[in-house]
């Protein structure tokens, strides 16, 4: 068995080896000595153990802080391991996190959960207009589904934290990356290779796109930047070996901390109290 | 003219949802006679509806004919913004 201790998100690391070097394992333990986990580790975790399901390889999974024990049995994720699992098509919050499950999502079944959300997170959010979480996670999907040739489709987790009036979110995936996929582009399209620094760059600017989709495609990461800045929000963004820190419009690069990171997991945050009060104008003026 | 996005669509966040919204539109602006599109219950759009259905029908009709004929109603607040974001930025893309 081999037996994988997870101190910092920099020993995903050791979770990224293994799935980028398909090495067979029969068993894998995981130990998780976190005080504290986000939506970010959450999905590290649960793509590495679908990852490794799907190569036969039974995972177990462990806690040495019991507050992240109960967290993780409580949000699912310790029913990941189990062999036999499969997700419910049902959707039912986790009221003692106010959390909704960890979700494989494709374009057929993002609507469902995405109205789910909202209707819970309205629920607890009082005559707050949460249009901007369905905004976000429409857009992060549509990407993933758009760009990524992710094996696994994308992963979405979403926790609402009472102490910090604060809602974040993470969508995930196993696919090329964003500096990949801008290259391939690039490469195909003739014009010089960026560095991966620039690519994500170049993938965060208005109506840029890899794809050639009609209709003005590649406005997805540049629509949430925008609305982020409106409502003094932030986002991470971590593909291939770059880190981006983001309270648009001010973005920091930096070396991923997680080092042979497979795919793309961006994790918007969003604070309650900076959101508008929930309301319906009768008319709309466009030039206004 | 009134018709409600509910109406015509199930969801609001897909390409193949804002084409369907789009065809409905196409039939309508044909007349050439404004329509009140009512967001009424409807989630926000995402920008993929939004290339599909307005999008294209701003290709077509040109953005000024498009404002004159499409007149969106009911509409909340981060709906609102992010029509205005739309429409701003495809105009920074677009000849007028």
């Amino acid at each position: 068995m081999t037996t994988l201790l997870i101190k910092s998100r920099s020993d995903y690391s050791k979770l990224y080896d293994l799935i980028r070097k398909d090495f067979f394992n029969n068993e894998i333990r995981i130990i998780l000595q976190q005080k504290f986990l986000l939506p970010f580790d959450i999905l590290v975790l649960t793509q590495f153990i679908i990852h490794e399901l799907t190569q036969n390889c039974d995972v177990y999974l462990e806690a040495e802080n019991d507050g992240v024990l109960k967290y993780i049995q409580a949000i699912g994720l310790l029913g990941f391991c189990q062999k036999n699992h499969s997700e419910s098509t049902e959707i039912n919050e986790i009221p003692s996190f106010t959390a909704m499950p960890i979700k494989r999502l494709t374009r057929e079944t993002m609507d469902y959960y995405i109205n789910k959300t909202q209707i819970y997170f309205e629920s607890i959010c009082h005559g707050k207009d949460l249009g901007v979480l369905n905004i976000a996670l429409a857009e992060l999907i549509n990407n993933v589904h758009d760009h990524a040739k992710s094996p696994i489709d994308s992963y979405v987790f979403c926790q609402y934290y009472p102490t910090n009036g604060e809602i974040i979110i993470a969508v995930s995936d196993l696919g090329i990356g964003i500096p990949y996929s801008v290259n391939s582009f690039m490469k195909r399209s003739g014009k010089p290779l960026l560095s991966l620094e620039d690519s994500i760059k170049w993938a965060l600017e208005f109506k840029k796109t890899t794809q050639s989709m009609p209709h003005n495609a590649g406005r997805g990461l540049d629509t949430i930047a925008s609305f982020l800045e409106t409502i003094q929000g932030e986002w991470s963004l971590y593909s291939d070996s770059v880190k981006m820190e983001s309270s648009p419009p001010n973005n920091k690069f930096l070396e991923n901390p997680v080092k042979n990171f497979k795919g793309t997991i961006i994790e918007i945050s969003i604070k309650v109290s900076n959101l508008e009060e929930k309301n319906v104008e009768d008319s709309f003026n466009w030039d206004i | 003219m009134k018709i409600r996005l509910n109406d015509i669509v199930t969801e609001t966040y897909s390409n193949s949802a804002g084409y369907k919204l789009y065809i409905e539109l196409k039939g309508y602006v044909s007349q050439n006679s404004p329509i009140e599109l009512s967001f009424l219950g409807s989630t926000p759009t995402s920008s993929s509806f939004l290339n599909s259905s307005f999008g294209t029908m701003i290709e077509e009709l040109g953005l000024a004919k498009f404002k004159a004929l499409i007149k969106p109603v009911d509409i909340s607040n981060s709906q609102a913004s992010m029509l205005r974001h739309y429409i701003n930025t495809f105009n920074s893309g677009m000849k007028a």
